[in-house]
């Protein structure tokens, strides 16, 4: 052996000392996955918006007239049958991210609540469809389809609570109909599933379940149902300026008894981790715009790594701690939506 | 191109399955590499968590690894333990864990012995730190360190020897 890896045996027996680590806790290391891929679904959708911000800011106006043009072109004369033809394409097919920017597009040139409701719904039945079609092709639907359809939902359901009192029970008596339905789809599914299937499918169903719970709780109480949506909406907007109102797994602000819904938040164990630390100290636990040291974790290469970094606002979790606006709820929608965060990821050149 | 390379590829483009793969490729390592360095459960958790958070706006941001993807977690999760070293210096009070094992004695003592080395790896400095945990905790080669690191084979090793040299120091002449 080399004189660099001697190890006196004392010393080595020592560090032995550390090496066994208790089994972790499944029910944590679940959640935490499932935070995991909400966060990557909001990422991705967020990095997709982030790509109009690659022009410089004079010219970004002209650039994007342009570039709008060009694709609106190239969709009337031509990407028209593309999209058309992604209509049916499944999370397997190369077609499948025009599906989804067409959905979105949809989307956003839909302004009416109402009809927003309706496309939101459509595209969480779409959802239910191709879980149900990967199924019976003998393959696992991804975990990623769930939390699309439950953005959904939960989006539709927002919008709901919006509406007066008449439109509000009339969408939420079709809101529930529909999720009625897509459960029943589910549960039909499991009759042709593949053995691996059933987990993914018994946690939408979950799911549908638990909106569907909250889907009826405004019908039997509007009001409550429409501040628990005010209250949510209002701690998004003091607590997290310029933060994407992306939800969190089981974020409904309603109790809910499955465990997909679990309402303990990961920095409940120790918020020590999220960023907020600072915040405690100063007395502003509100906003997490407190500079915190942090180091810096991207590649610089100069010896630099470590370096404490401000950190306004830390690192997409500052948000963990706070109190949920009704019972059930996580109280943030914030958790799986990344914040700016400067130092928390180094930032380097 | 190896299944690291594949999978950070893919991650770049927020392919949900390769996220999800690397998520299950790695996230058990770093929390077992998170709890022998931390020594609880919720704060290991918290650890991983972040980590996989940065990594996904370092994704975000078009910036992130584009090699060695194992290298850049474990940099990433030892920058998280050593800001929440520096944030909330240890108690060294008794785990709840503990608590319900304190009648044995053997738990107890390891407890003791665990928090004593890891008090000490806290008088390193971080790159000491980062070499010894990767290299006797995780088993990691000197080249594997040097790569997340970002350090020459040569400075690895002369950090691996201070180190030694300084845990010896603390922990077996003061003994």
């Amino acid at each position: 052996m080399k004189k660099d890896d001697e190890l006196d045996p004392r010393l080595a027996s020592l560090l032995e000392d550390l090496k066994p680590v208790p089994a972790r806790d499944p029910q944590a290391a679940s959640r935490a996955r499932s935070r995991f891929l909400a966060q990557a679904v909001s990422a991705r959708s967020a990095a997709r918006q982030s790509w109009w911000n690659i022009f410089p800011q004079k010219e970004n106006f002209t650039m994007k007239l342009i570039v709008t043009s060009i694709i609106l072109i190239g969709l009337l004369f031509g990407g028209g049958a593309t999209v058309a033809a992604a209509q049916d394409a499944l999370p397997t097919d190369s077609l499948y991210q025009v599906k989804l920017a067409s959905e979105e597009a949809q989307l956003a040139f839909t302004a009416n609540p109402i009809s927003r409701i309706e496309l939101l719904m459509e595209q969480a039945q779409t959802r239910a469809e191709e879980m149900v079609t990967l199924t019976s092709q003998g393959l696992a639907p991804n975990e990623a389809l769930t939390i699309r359809a439950r953005e959904s939902i939960q989006q539709a359901l927002q919008l709901a609570a919006s509406l007066d009192e008449g439109a509000m029970t009339a969408v939420l008596s079709r809101i529930s109909t529909q999720l009625q339905a897509q459960e029943q789809l589910m549960t039909q599914a499991k009759t042709s599933a593949c053995a691996e299937c059933d987990p993914i499918l018994q946690q939408t169903r979950d799911m549908l379940r638990t909106q569907l719970h909250a889907a009826e709780g405004g019908l039997n109480d509007p009001q409550a149902f429409r501040n628990g949506y005010r209250q949510q909406n209002q701690l998004r907007l003091t607590q997290t300026p310029g933060a994407t109102n992306t939800p969190t797994p089981g974020d409904t602000p309603f109790p809910s008894s499955t465990p997909e819904t679990s309402p303990t938040p990961l920095g409940s164990c120790t918020p020590v981790l999220d960023g907020s630390g600072q915040q405690q100290r100063n007395g502003n636990p509100q906003n997490g715009t407190t500079p915190a040291p942090t180091h810096d974790d991207n590649w610089d290469g100069n010896g630099n790594q470590g370096t404490p970094q401000p950190t306004p606002g830390g690192n997409g979790n500052g948000n963990r701690e706070t109190p949920p606006p009704t019972a059930g709820n996580n109280g943030n929608g914030n958790l799986g939506t990344p914040q700016p965060t400067p130092g928390g990821q180094g930032g380097k050149p | 191109m190896t299944l690291e390379q594949d999978l950070l590829q893919s991650a770049h483009s927020f392919d949900p399955q390769a996220l999800a793969e690397i998520y299950d490729l790695y996230s058990p390592r770093l929390y077992r590499y998170a709890m022998r360095l931390l020594g609880d459960a919720c704060t290991a958790e918290d650890c991983v968590a972040e980590t996989f958070s940065r990594f996904l706006k370092a994704l975000q941001a078009h910036k992130g690894p584009r090699d060695y993807l194992q290298a850049y977690l474990f940099r990433t999760a030892h920058n998280i333990v050593a800001d929440h070293y520096r944030r909330q210096p240890p108690t060294e009070e008794l785990s709840e864990s503990l608590r319900l094992d304190e009648n044995t004695e053997e738990s107890a003592s390891q407890h003791l012995r665990q928090s004593h080395m890891r008090a000490a790896m806290r008088e390193l400095t971080e790159d000491q730190q980062q070499v010894i945990a990767l290299k006797y905790l995780e088993g990691w080669e000197n080249d594997e360190i040097a790569r997340a690191l970002r350090k020459p084979l040569g400075a690895v090793k002369s950090l691996q020897h201070r180190a030694l040299a300084r845990l010896k120091q603390l922990l077996l002449d003061e003994a």
